[in-house]
Parts: C-alpha cells; sequence; structure tokens
C-alpha cells in the first residue's frame, strides 16, 4: 500500500520536473553556500592552527624582550643550563613570511619532518641553506630570487622556514624574535630571573590570529546564511506549490484509507529522498564554491590581517556531513508549513487552490509593527552597542526589519501608484502587481537583502578604497624607496644618494611589546617630508618637534582605540623612556600596533638596530635616472630599489585582491536572488492563469500581456532595488562606523558613489528580467486552448 | 627526530671520504678538509685546542668512580665536533650563526641498575659551544670540561660538570701521569688501507667530586681517562663499527685497545699498553684479539657485553663485565658505553664503547 | 449581422483528431437574440469560441457585418473581442485584480469607448451601486455574473456571446441575472447568442438552435 500511494504522490513529480529540479536546486544552492562558506573558514582555522603550532608557539612558553632578544641573552641562557632555542619571524617586502628555527635545539615538530630521514637534507639545511615551505608558497619564493627551497607541506602557506642564520640574513636582523622553552627542563637550574631579564609569557589558549580573523570569518558566516535564508525561500515556495497541486490527490488518497499519519510520512519521507539527493548536489558544489573562492580568501586574510592560509582546500568527511545535515535541516524547515497545511486538510473541503489573494490588512499591519521594531533595535545597537557581537547584531536587526518592511512599503507605494496609473492597461497593470507583492515577497525580500548588501559592501569597499588611496598619496610622499642588503651598502648607497637628492630618509624600526602585545616603532628623521604629508587624526601642535626631542610618540588609530589612548598618554617604549603620546595617525590594513618616534631618540634606546631602507626625496623626473645609477653601482637586486608609483601600485593591488571575495560572494547572492525570484514566478505562472485568461478574452493580445507581465516585474524589481539603496547606506554605515572600528581598530569617512547604484539597478532589472522571462514565455506560448480552457474548466 | 641525520650524514661522509684516497698526498680530501698527516708533531698546549680544518674530532672522558654510598658508577663526558665543511668559524669569527661547526654534547651517569644520559647539541659561532685553548675550557651549553690547572699542561688538572634532566655531577680531576700519544707518536692508523686519525690521551686522571641524583647527592672518587681525537676519514668505506676499550690495571698501567669490525670480515685491532710510569707501547694490526663472549638484548639488538681481551705479548687475558649491561647511549646516533671490570691474568677496571650495532 | 458558414473544426487528442464541428452554418441578426443547445461535448462552447473570436476555425467563414472575421490575425481578432464581441462565461470573467468598478470600465477604456453615463446606467440597472469598490473574490457568484454582464454591455457590442452564464447559479438567481441580460442587450441593441442546457430559459429567446453530431439542426 505504501508503495501504491508513493508512486501516486511521486507521479506528480514526472508530471512537473521543473518544480522538482526548482527543488532540488534550491536546496542545493542553499547547502552549497552555506557548507561553502563553512569549509572556507574551517580551512582558515587550520590553516591558524598550523601556523600555531609551528615552532611550538601554541604550547610552550617563551622568552620575549621589547626590541627582540640579542644573540647574548640566548648564549647566556644555554650557558646557565637552559633548553630554550631561538626563533626569528618576519616578512619579506614581498609579503613573504620568514621563519628561522635553529633545528639543534628546536622542539620536535613536523615543519622539520622534511628534514627526517633525508641525511643530505638537513646538513644543507644548517650549511648552504635553504627554505622549507609550503607546496602553494612554492611560486613565491621561486620568484623571489631568494635561497633555494624544499617542499614541506607542514609549513604553514605563506611561509618558509630557514635556518636561523639564513633567516636573520635574509631579514637583515641580529635581533632574535623569541626563545622557545622546552618544556622538559635539565634538573637543579638556577630560576630563571637570576639568569635573564627576558619576560617569560605563556601563549594564549587561542591563537591571536584566530581572534583577530575571527571577525573576518563572521563576516562570511553571515554571508552564508544570508545565501542559506535566501536558498531556503527558493526551496519553501517549491514545496509549496507542489503540496498545492497535489491537494486533490492528498484528498483521493486519503479517501481511499490512507490514514493521516500515513501520508504525512510519505510526505516527509519523500521530501527526506529529494533533500538527500539536494544535499548531495549541495556538497559538491559548496566544494567547487570553497575551492574557487578559497584564493580569494587567502587573498583578502594576507591583505587584511596578514594571515596565511592555504590556497588548497582539503575534503573532510565531517564537512560532507553537516553539509547533508543541513540540507535536511533546510528542507524539514522550508517543507514544515506546507506539511502542517497537509495535516490540518479537512477531508471533505475542496481541492480548492490557496488564494494568492491579498494579504489581510491586519497581516499587514503585524508586519509593519514588526519590522520598525527591528528597525528601532538595529538604531539603538548602531548608536549604543559597543561591541564587534552588537555591530552584527545590529546589521541583522537592520537586514531582517528591512526585509519585513518591504512588503508593506511595497504595497503602500503601489496604492499611490494606482492613483497615478493612466489607461486601463497602466491601471490594471500596478493592480496586478499589487496582488502579486504577497507572493513574490519572499523573492523580493531576497533580492532586497542581495541588493542591500551590494550597495553596503560596495560602498564600504569603495570607502575604504577611496580613503586608502588619498592616505597613500600622503604617506608615500618620498619618490624614491631602497633597501640595501648589508649596514655597509646601506652607508654606501646612503653617502653616494645624499649628494645627488633632496634628502635621504631612513625607514627603521623595532619591534617592542607593549601592554602585552607586539607593537613596531618606526624612527622617522625631522624633515617637512614627514611634517608636511603625515595624515593626522589629532595631534599636538608641537607634535613634530617633540618627536624630534624624544617628548613625544605617535601612535596608530588601532592601537589608540584599541588601548584607548589619547594624546598626553604616557607609554613606556624602552627602559627609562616613558614619552607622552603627541599624536594619533590613520594607518589603514595594518593589524597591528604601530608607533612613530623620533629617528634620533629611539636609535638611542636601540643603536644596534640595523637600518636598510631609505626613502629618497628627489626631483621626480630624475628618479628614473637614479634608480638606473644605483642599480647599477651596488649591483642591487630588482626589488631594492622601488619607486613611488610602483609602491602606490603594489599596495594598490594587495588592496583590490584584499576584497576579491566580497566581490565573489555579492555576485553569488544576486545570483541566488535572482533564482529565487525565478521560481516564485515560475511557481506564480500555472497560477496565474486566471489572472491573465480574462484580460486576453477581453481583448488584448498575448504580446501586450507578456509586456506587462514584464513590466511588472520589472517594476517591483526597480521598487525593491529603490529601497535596497537606502538599506544599503544604511548597512554601509554600520560597516563602517561600528564594525570596522570594532573589528579592525579604523573607522573610515563615508563614501558614496551613486554611479555604482544605477549599475546594480541595471542588474536588478536584468535579472528580473531574465528571471521572469521564462514564466512569461511559457504563459504566453501556451496553445489559446489553455486560456480557453480555464473559463471552460469545472473545478 | 631530524637532528638524527644530522649525525647519520656525518658518518656517511666519512665512508665516502675514505673512499677519497687519491687526494690523501695533498692532504685534503674531495671537500677540503685537512687529512691526517704521520709527520704532523702533535704540540701541546695547542693541539688541546680545536682543529676546524678536519672534518670531526672529540674530547672523550670516561671515569671509573666508587660512591660513598659503595656503589660503583660510570661517568661519561664527551664533546664533539664534526664540521659541515672545512671552515674557521669559531667562537669570536663574524657571522655566527652562518657556522659550518656543529658540536654535540653526550653526558652520562651508570651505576648497576640506572644509566642515565643526556645530550646536547649546538652550533658553533655563537658561543653556546666550542673550545678556547687558554685558558682551555671545552663547553656545551652548560656543560664544561675546563682547566684548573695553576702550572704544568692544561689538562693536567680539571673541573667537569654536566647535567641532564634526572642527573648532574660536578668532578675535580687531577693527573697523575703524563700524556700518551697514542699510535705513531699520535698517528693512529685505522684501517689497512691506512685510514687514520690524531690521536693521544690522558688516562692517569684521580677523580674525586659529587654526582648528584633523583636520590640525592652522592659523593665519589676514582680514576678517568680522557681521549682526544680528531680527523677527517676514520673509518673505512667496508668498516661497520668498533669496539674499543680503556683499562685501568690495579697495578697501575692502562690499555687502549680497539677493533674495527668489517664487513668483508677481516678485522682490525689496535692497541696501546701504557705502563704505570707512562710509556708507550704500539701494537699494530692482529697484536690485540677481541671476542665476544655473551650478548644481551640491549634497546632491542643484541649487543656483546663480555669480552675476552687478549694480549700475548704482554701475557694478558682477560674476561670483562659490564657495570650495567644495559649502558645504551639512546643518543642521535646510539651506541653502547659503560663501565666494565675484569678478571683474568689482570684485573681493574675501565670503560667500554661499542658502536655499529643496528 | 453575424454569418457563419461551413465552419469545421477538429482537436488532437491522445485517440487522434477529434472532429467536433463538421460544417456548421448559422446566422445571427441585429438585436436578435438566439439560444444554442445540445449535449454536453456536443461542440456549443467551440463554436462560441470561434464566434467570439478566441479560437480559429479549420475551415469556413465567419463575418460580422460583412466583413470576415476567419482570417484575421491574433491582433485583429483581439481587436474584434475588444471592440465588437462581447463574451460571457459560465466563471472567472472577471479580473481578480480589479475593484468592480474598475472591471465594469475596463473593456470600455481598452476599446477606447467609455461612456460614463452608460456605465452609470449598466450599474444601476444591474445592482451594482453598492458593490463598485468591491474585489471580485468578494462577490457571490450571482453578483460576479451581473458584473460580467455590465462589463460586457459597456462597449455596446455588436453581438454578445454567452456560454452557460448562468451554469454556476441556483434557479432564482439565474432568472433574475438571466432578465438583467436580456434587458441588457436590449437596452445596448445588442444581439445575443447564449449556451444554454436549460430549455426554460432557451424558451425565453427569440430562436433556438440544437447543434448535434457537429451540426446544426
Ligand atoms: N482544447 C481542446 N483540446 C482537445 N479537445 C477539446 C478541446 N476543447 C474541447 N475539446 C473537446 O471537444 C468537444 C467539444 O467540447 P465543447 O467544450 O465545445 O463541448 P460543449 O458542448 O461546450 O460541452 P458542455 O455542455 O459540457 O460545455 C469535447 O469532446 C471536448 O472534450
Ligand atoms: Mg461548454
Amino acid at each position: 500500500m505504501n508503495r501504491a500511494a508513493f508512486q501516486a504522490l511521486w507521479s506528480h513529480w514526472r508530471r512537473h520536473p521543473v518544480q522538482l529540479a526548482t527543488l532540488v536546486l534550491g536546496l542545493a544552492l542553499a547547502t552549497a553556500l552555506w557548507s561553502g562558506v563553512q569549509a572556507i573558514n574551517a580551512e582558515a582555522r587550520n590553516s591558524y592552527d598550523r601556523a600555531a603550532a609551528l615552532m611550538g608557539q601554541d604550547s610552550l612558553d617563551r622568552l620575549e624582550a621589547p626590541g627582540g632578544v640579542t644573540p647574548a641573552q640566548y648564549v647566556a641562557l644555554r650557558r646557565a643550563g637552559w633548553d630554550v632555542s631561538p626563533v626569528v619571524e618576519g616578512r619579506l617586502a614581498t609579503g613573504l613570511g620568514i621563519v628561522g628555527v635553529d633545528p639543534l635545539t628546536a622542539p620536535p615538530q613536523p615543519a622539520l619532518s622534511a628534514l627526517a630521514g633525508d641525511t643530505d637534507a638537513l646538513s644543507g639545511f644548517l650549511g648552504t641553506g635553504f627554505l622549507l615551505v609550503a607546496p602553494e608558497t612554492a611560486a613565491q619564493v621561486a620568484q623571489d630570487g631568494l635561497p633555494p627551497f624544499r617542499i614541506s607541506p607542514d609549513v604553514p602557506a605563506g611561509t618558509a622556514l630557514g635556518d636561523i642564520g639564513l633567516a636573520l640574513r635574509l631579514l637583515g636582523t641580529d635581533r632574535l624574535s623569541h626563545l622557545l622553552i622546552a618544556a622538559e627542563q635539565p634538573m637543579g637550574l638556577p630560576p630563571l630571573s637570576d639568569v635573564t631579564d627576558l619576560r617569560r609569557v605563556t601563549p594564549e589558549d587561542t591563537s591571536s590570529l584566530a581572534q583577530l580573523t575571527d571577525s573576518f570569518h563572521l563576516n562570511l558566516t553571515a554571508f552564508g546564511l544570508l545565501s542559506f535564508a535566501v536558498g531556503l525561500f527558493i526551496v519553501q515556495s517549491a514545496i509549496g506549490l507542489a503540496f498545492e497541486q497535489r491537494r486533490g490527490a492528498f484528498r483521493t488518497l486519503r479517501a481511499l484509507g490512507i490514514s493521516l499519519n500515513r501520508l504525512m510520512g510519505l510526505l516527509a519521507l519523500e521530501l527526506g529522498a529529494i533533500a538527500l539527493i539536494a544535499g548531495l548536489a549541495g556538497i559538491a558544489l559548496g566544494y567547487g564554491i570553497a575551492a574557487a573562492l578559497l584564493p580569494g580568501v587567502a587573498g583578502t586574510l594576507r591583505g587584511l590581517y596578514g594571515a596565511q592560509v592555504s590556497g588548497t582546500l582539503g575534503f573532510d568527511p565531517l564537512w560532507a556531513a553537516s553539509a547533508l545535515g543541513i540540507a535536511l535541516l533546510g528542507a524539514a524547515v522550508a517543507g514544515a508549513q506546507a506539511l502542517w497545511r497537509v495535516a490540518q486538510m479537512p477531508l471533505l473541503a475542496p481541492a480548492q487552490p490557496r488564494a494568492w489573494a491579498m494579504a489581510s490588512g491586519r497581516a499587514i499591519r503585524v508586519q509593519a509593527m514588526a519590522a520598525l521594531g527591528l528597525l528601532a533595535v538595529a538604531a539603538v545597537l548602531a548608536i549604543w552597542g559597543g561591541s564587534l557581537l552588537a555591530g552584527f547584531a545590529c546589521l541583522g536587526a537592520l537586514l531582517i526589519g528591512s526585509a519585513l518592511a518591504l512588503p508593506v512599503v511595497l504595497l503602500w507605494l503601489l496604492r499611490g501608484g494606482a492613483r497615478l496609473a493612466r489607461g486601463a492597461m497602466g491601471e490594471w497593470l500596478v493592480a496586478d502587481a499589487r496582488q502579486q507583492v504577497p507572493a513574490l515577497s519572499l523573492a523580493l525580500m531576497a533580492l532586497l537583502l542581495a541588493l542591500a548588501a551590494n550597495v553596503g559592501v560596495g560602498t564600504m569597499v569603495g570607502s575604504f578604497r577611496g580613503t586608502f588611496v588619498g592616505w597613500l598619496d600622503q604617506r608615500l610622499a618620498s619618490e624614491l624607496y631602497v633597501t640595501a642588503r648589508t649596514e655597509a651598502e646601506a652607508a654606501a648607497v646612503r653617502d653616494w644618494l645624499a649628494p645627488r637628492s633632496d634628502a635621504v630618509l631612513p625607514i627603521w624600526s623595532v619591534a617592542i611589546t607593549l601592554r602585552g602585545a607586539p607593537a613596531q616603532v618606526y624612527g622617522v628623521a625631522d624633515h617637512p617630508t614627514y611634517r608636511d604629508n603625515w595624515p593626522l587624526l589629532s595631534a599636538d601642535p608641537a607634535a613634530w618637534d617633540r618627536l624630534a626631542t624624544g617628548d613625544g610618540v605617535l601612535v596608530n588609530e588601532q592601537m589608540a582605540r584599541r588601548d584607548g589612548l589619547d594624546l598626553g598618554d604616557t607609554l613606556t617604549l624602552a627602559e627609562g623612556w616613558a614619552p607622552p603620546v603627541v599624536g594619533i595617525y590613520s594607518d589603514y590594513g595594518n593589524p597591528q600596533a604601530q608607533l612613530i618616534a623620533g629617528t634620533g631618540p629611539l636609535a638611542a634606546r636601540y643603536p644596534d638596530q640595523p637600518r636598510l631602507r631609505y626613502a629618497v626625496r628627489a626631483d621626480p623626473s630624475r628618479v628614473p635616472a637614479l634608480i638606473d645609477d644605483l642599480r647599477q653601482r651596488f649591483d642591487l637586486p630588482r626589488d631594492a630599489l622601488r619607486d613611488q608609483a610602483e609602491v602606490k601600485a603594489l599596495s594598490l593591488r594587495i588592496f583590490d585582491q584584499t576584497f576579491l571575495v566580497t566581490g565573489a560572494l555579492n555576485v553569488l547572492t544576486l545570483g541566488v536572488a535572482g533564482f529565487a525570484m525565478l521560481t516564485s514566478l515560475l511557481t506564480l505562472s500555472s497560477l496565474r492563469l486566471p489572472q491573465v485568461a480574462p484580460v486576453w478574452a477581453l481583448g488584448v493580445t498575448p504580446g501586450t500581456i507578456a509586456l506587462a507581465e514584464l513590466a511588472r516585474t520589472a517594476l517591483l524589481a526597480l521598487l525593491t532595488w529603490a529601497l535596497a539603496v537606502p538599506v544599503g547606506l544604511a548597512l554601509a554605515w554600520v560597516l563602517l562606523a561600528v564594525v570596522n572600528v570594532q573589528a579592525f581598530g579604523w573607522r573610515l569617512p563615508m563614501m558614496v558613489f551613486p554611479g555604482g547604484w544605477l549599475w546594480l539597478g541595471l542588474w536588478a532589472l536584468l535579472a528580473a528580467l531574465l528571471a521572469s522571462a521564462w514564466p512569461v514565455w511559457r504563459l504566453m506560448s501556451m496553445p489559446g486552448g489553455q486560456l480557453l480552457r480555464v473559463f471552460a474548466n469545472d473545478r | 627526530m631530524t637532528v638524527k641525520a644530522l649525525w647519520a650524514t656525518l658518518w656517511i661522509c666519512f665512508a665516502s671520504a675514505a673512499g677519497a684516497q687519491g687526494f690523501a698526498g695533498l692532504g685534503t680530501d674531495i671537500d677540503g678538509f685537512a687529512l691526517p698527516d704521520p709527520d704532523t708533531e702533535l704540540t701541546f698546549p695547542a693541539d688541546h685546542d680545536a682543529h676546524p680544518g678536519f672534518r670531526i674530532e672529540w674530547w672523550y672522558l670516561t671515569a671509573n668512580l666508587r660512591g660513598a654510598d659503595g656503589q660503583d658508577y660510570g661517568v661519561q663526558w664527551t664533546l664533539f665536533r664534526s664540521a659541515l665543511s672545512p671552515g674557521t668559524d669559531l667562537p669570536g669569527d663574524g657571522d655566527g650563526w652562518q657556522t659550518p661547526q656543529i658540536w654535540m654534547g653526550h653526558a652520562a651517569v651508570t651505576s648497576a641498575g640506572e644509566h642515565r644520559f643526556a645530550q646536547r647539541l649546538a652550533r658553533g659561532g655563537i658561543g653556546q659551544a666550542g673550545v678556547t685553548p687558554d685558558p682551555f675550557e671545552a663547553h656545551i651549553d652548560d656543560w664544561v670540561m675546563r682547566s684548573t690547572a695553576t702550572q704544568g699542561d692544561p689538562l693536567d688538572a680539571l673541573k667537569l660538570r654536566a647535567r641532564g634532566q634526572d642527573f648532574a655531577y660536578d668532578l675535580d680531576l687531577r693527573a697523575e701521569g703524563p700524556l700518551v700519544l697514542q699510535g705513531d707518536r699520535g698517528y693512529s692508523v685505522k684501517s689497512p688501507t691506512g685510514e687514520a686519525s690524531h690521536y693521544y690521551s690522558q688516562p692517569f686522571y684521580q677523580v674525586s667530586g659529587t654526582l648528584t641524583l633523583p636520590g640525592g647527592d652522592v659523593a665519589v672518587t676514582g680514576q678517568a681517562w680522557l681521549d682526544r681525537e680528531w680527523s677527517s676519514q676514520p673509518l673505512a668505506q667496508d668498516q661497520e663499527g668498533w669496539d674499543w676499550l680503556s683499562l685501568h690495571f690495579d697495578d697501575g698501567a692502562k690499555l687502549m685497545g680497539f677493533g674495527l669490525r668489517s664487513s668483508s670480515g677481516a678485522h682490525f685491532t689496535s692497541a696501546t699498553w701504557i705502563s704505570a710510569a707512562g710509556e708507550v707501547t704500539a701494537y699494530g694490526d692482529g697484536a690485540l684479539t677481541l671476542d665476544p663472549l655473551e650478548t644481551a638484548s640491549v634497546a632491542g639488538r643484541e649487543v656483546p657485553v663480555r669480552w675476552r681481551v687478549t694480549l700475548p705479548d704482554q701475557g694478558l687475558r682477560i674476561d670483562t663485565a659490564p657495570l650495567n649491561p644495559q649502558a645504551w647511549m639512546g643518543t642521535l646516533f646510539p651506541y653502547w658505553e659503560g663501565p666494565v671490570r675484569f678478571d683474568g691474568s689482570h684485573s681493574g677496571q675501565g670503560y667500554l664503547e661499542m658502536t655499529g650495532y643496528e | 449581422m453575424l454569418s457563419a458558414r461551413n465552419l469545421f473544426k477538429s482537436f488532437a487528442t491522445s485517440e487522434g483528431p477529434l472532429q467536433v464541428l463538421r460544417g456548421v452554418s448559422v446566422d445571427v441578426a441585429a438585436g436578435e437574440s438566439v439560444a444554442l443547445t445540445g449535449e454536453s461535448g456536443s461542440g456549443k462552447s467551440t463554436l462560441l469560441h470561434l464566434l467570439g473570436c478566441l479560437d480559429t476555425p479549420e475551415s469556413g467563414t465567419i463575418t460580422l457585418q460583412g466583413a470576415p472575421l476567419h482570417d484575421l490575425d491574433e491582433a485583429g481578432r483581439a481587436a474584434i473581442r475588444r471592440r465588437h464581441v462581447s463574451v460571457i462565461f459560465q466563471q472567472l470573467n472577471l479580473i481578480p485584480s480589479l475593484t468592480v468598478a474598475q472591471n465594469l470600465a475596463f473593456q470600455a477604456r481598452l476599446a477606447g469607448v467609455l461612456d460614463p453615463e452608460w456605465q452609470d446606467e449598466i450599474a444601476a440597472r444591474l445592482g451594482l451601486d453598492t458593490l463598485l469598490d468591491r474585489y471580485p473574490e468578494q462577490l457571490s457568484g450571482g453578483q460576479q455574473q451581473r458584473v460580467a454582464i455590465g462589463r460586457s454591455l459597456a462597449i455596446r457590442p455588436e453581438l454578445v456571446l454567452a456560454d452557460e452564464p448562468t451554469g454556476n447559479l441556483d434557479e432564482t438567481t439565474a432568472d433574475n441575472v438571466m432578465d438583467l441580460l436580456l434587458d441588457g442587450v436590449g437596452r445596448s441593441r445588442s444581439a445575443l447568442l447564449m449556451v444554454t442546457h436549460s430549455p426554460r430559459l432557451a424558451a425565453r429567446l427569440n430562436r433556438v438552435l440544437h447543434l448535434r453530431e457537429g451540426r446544426l439542426t
């Protein structure tokens, strides 16, 4: 009996393959976007863990000092019997991370496994030297003209692992970043505090990178959730339609003696089978999406946080299982309403299709109140919420509130529009649009969310880029940047350049630990280049003078916000040197605390820091000649000399790479929204016959009707777009003024790009027209008899 | 462990260097390392210092001690130097981290019931490990062998310290006899094909000091033997390992003897008889015989822990027995090293080292 | 006024072509009212659709006041429906998204012949004054058919074609609607061709045609 009943139910899908495809595709899409984002997040977290575990940094205590550890301090500890191992970490100008270790004293670890069992490898590693890199980093290392490398999959992406001697040379420093303290120590050692001034630091539970990037992943997750929700809209409408159309069949089956429970069970089974298939498709699709997006995500994380994430995706069965679970859950959520209605259906009720009629005034009022409430919550959170979570909650409230408000506002606008409509057809068009709003509202909400996200994220990225470009212009005031390989070469370059340029300004820095977090102090010369160009957010009037005398330090906005610093607060930069903050400057794109001190005072405290980089002021027209001369004279490698334009181009390239994923996700959500629209319209098209047939019978040609149908969808899409723009701007404001400040520590001025909105409007229009083209074509290419049947059909 | 590979490399390097005999006449091998030269006159204290032009070198001290608790103990203190390439990057030289000199320390305290050992690795060039000639000090981390001699040879009096996770020791050594040149005036041949090393010893130390063990401090006294050896090619290609003995006879005489095991079957032996007054008689291949009497299962392999040693020319025929058959050095390149007692024609105590038992 | 000659029409079905009309000829004079009867499935609706330019015959001719209708294209037929021939179906005549008032005026406005006075008169005669702001789904079946009659008369068509306009209604209501229809047709001076199964209703018209085996008798 089950079998026969199931066949009867299933025959519906055989007659409506498009409906089935819509259902499967919708669920697959929802699953794919959600699980794809999850896969990306998991891969990134994996990379952080790998990076954190490198050199036991996640488990072993370490010794550190502001400005780094000297080899003498290291040797003193070893000679006191303490089993410590040196590590140096840094980054080359090209962005490649360098980690130097001493394999003779390092704690055992997988990253060095490439050396195990290979007899020549270790002596090569220690001797002439080579770097160990992950497969995906190989190209980067090959290009940079670095020492030879070997592949070790256990090294985090974007990082090259080398012997400490080699790493120190590559990084141009003689300071160690920190010393790792082995877990097991020899017996009878003197206390650490008797042996060294270095500070013992216990690693935090979670890697700092994971914390830093949390907000980004939350962002991704939000995008994934949005897509999932949009996908469920599709599923819901497809299931709803299928159930409506089968009401007759349900009634017949029940009349034939199949109990309600059995019917519900069969339907749930059917839904589960479909969800399973869709889930499998979604896993494949999600893996594809994740694999395609991952390089972009890796770029973003590298650009924004300096986090190194592998660009290749592994396949995790656990992930696949959870994706399948999500698909089943989604189907259950989307199907619950339909099943509920079946359960409520009285046996003898006429098998009449639910009227896709006007939402009642009361329902609309409730929805309007809910929307207003949510928007009010969003406003409160935006103004008074002081955390990242509050920022995201605000975003959520804003988006959901706007989505709920959409049908209300659309109905209201269309009511007004009805008065403006001219002619019978115009009136019908607007009136029919109004009637379609409740049926299309889910799809339109999806469109609103996609468009608003587009406007919002676009505005944020655009504002960021605009600000960044302006800031680069100011900050890259020097015409030429030179990096020498050794101190001696640096001195020679400096002497050679002195008579040939307007100024040679050293760029050098000291890595210190300030208030428990790493910070970089840059020494800058007292020169108009900085006085005139460096953008300060707030400053003491005599800031630059006080910097030069050592009676002041500038901090970047990130640090000021994070530590609640204000002008006048003092910071201990070295023993016995605690200058006050005399200025705060914007420092976009830098995740770390950064400070600027006068080069003289800083050099006095940190005398043996190498100074290998210089900014050169010169007449721009003479720069190419200078570059040629410098290169020939000192035989400098290609990337040792960079002119202003090149640095700018490089920075912008990194920036644009950073936001590639955002763009891709934007396009994807818009695509999904378009698909939701298509399925809703398809669903509606079969129910629209009674609406369209009388108009046709009254003497309107099918062509005109088709045009009217298209115009109506376009009208709804355009109205939705018009509402999405202000929502998107509000979204951008929350992102820039709330989320950004909480996540990155800098606030950006908001810039608007109306041109972009127009383009988006065109896209929305195109998406809507594409989505409606097929249903309209189906409606219109129906044989005339079909329309006539509407009138003859005895229902 | 990864560094294991390094040492494996080094031993393999020696083997391949041995194949480069054609260059022996020039005094360097293919990689540019110096080769032992029979005409070299060892001079002291200069040769106590490191010889960075050679591939490998060691300062190797073993002690047979008796504790105030009545127990016998053995102590080992060894510093190996190994060069990745010939160079002079010793302390004080410029680019310290990128020195080719790699140092390894092994220390052990052996009792009848427990064999405790530790290992240290370091590169030269940064002051973490190395040897300074004046005042003489060999060290790696906090392990030191430092001269405390106020006159005479720097090795006449030494302070010796080392520690591991479950032991430490602090010993004072005083030599009661002269330095002894092994082989032909310190040129010690290691194979029929002529591989050799520079080799001298100080076998006459009297020791006193303290062992620190988990159960508490133990005052000890006893005898010790220091070997100094450097070369670039100590083993021939077909040589698998060696069995080496340093013996203190009860009458004050000493014997150094070793046998190099060859895969081709023909073992190569060498011995030096040192009278109580320090007069040396060197014996070439075949004079000394070493015959395993009994093996023990040590660290998953069969190792001969009792030996019959004969040197007919001195009327020597003794059987050795280990203080602790499990004196296994589970270090990067593992070997057996521990105190022994012997009986037979002579009696006394000493140290046995066995390498190459896979 | 309306003259059809020798109309043939068949439908493709799974069991092969189904010949529904086999040479039907019919004439309707101006202002005349004609009843069309026949068994279910005999082709009454089919014939009505051909005459109302909702479908095209396979062969045969149809002329309205001498102008041929059978070879018009889709736009031409739409124009005839808009301006000259009104159709009233058994159900679903109205546009669900428009109010009664809008429905009443819709066809007239499409055709550009809106006459407010005539419009008011129709509404009054049909008793729709109080229902003007309602939507079709808020009306009873009889009310809906009254609106359909009003709408079809608004253009003062030459011919009103009605396909069982009272088929869904009870007898009293059906009589009432019938009265209004005949009254309206009279006022707008339109001819009426009405399909009905009810001999009682058929008897109220000038003439009765019977369709059987694809021919009129
Ligand atoms: N589009 C169509 N395709 C196939 N067959 C059709 C189509 N329209 C009508 N028919 C068939 O043509 C025949 C005539 O149908 P029609 O609707 O004209 O009958 P009718 O006389 O109006 O019947 P009733 O009194 O039940 O309304 C019927 O057998 C019907 O099944
Ligand atoms: Mg009919």
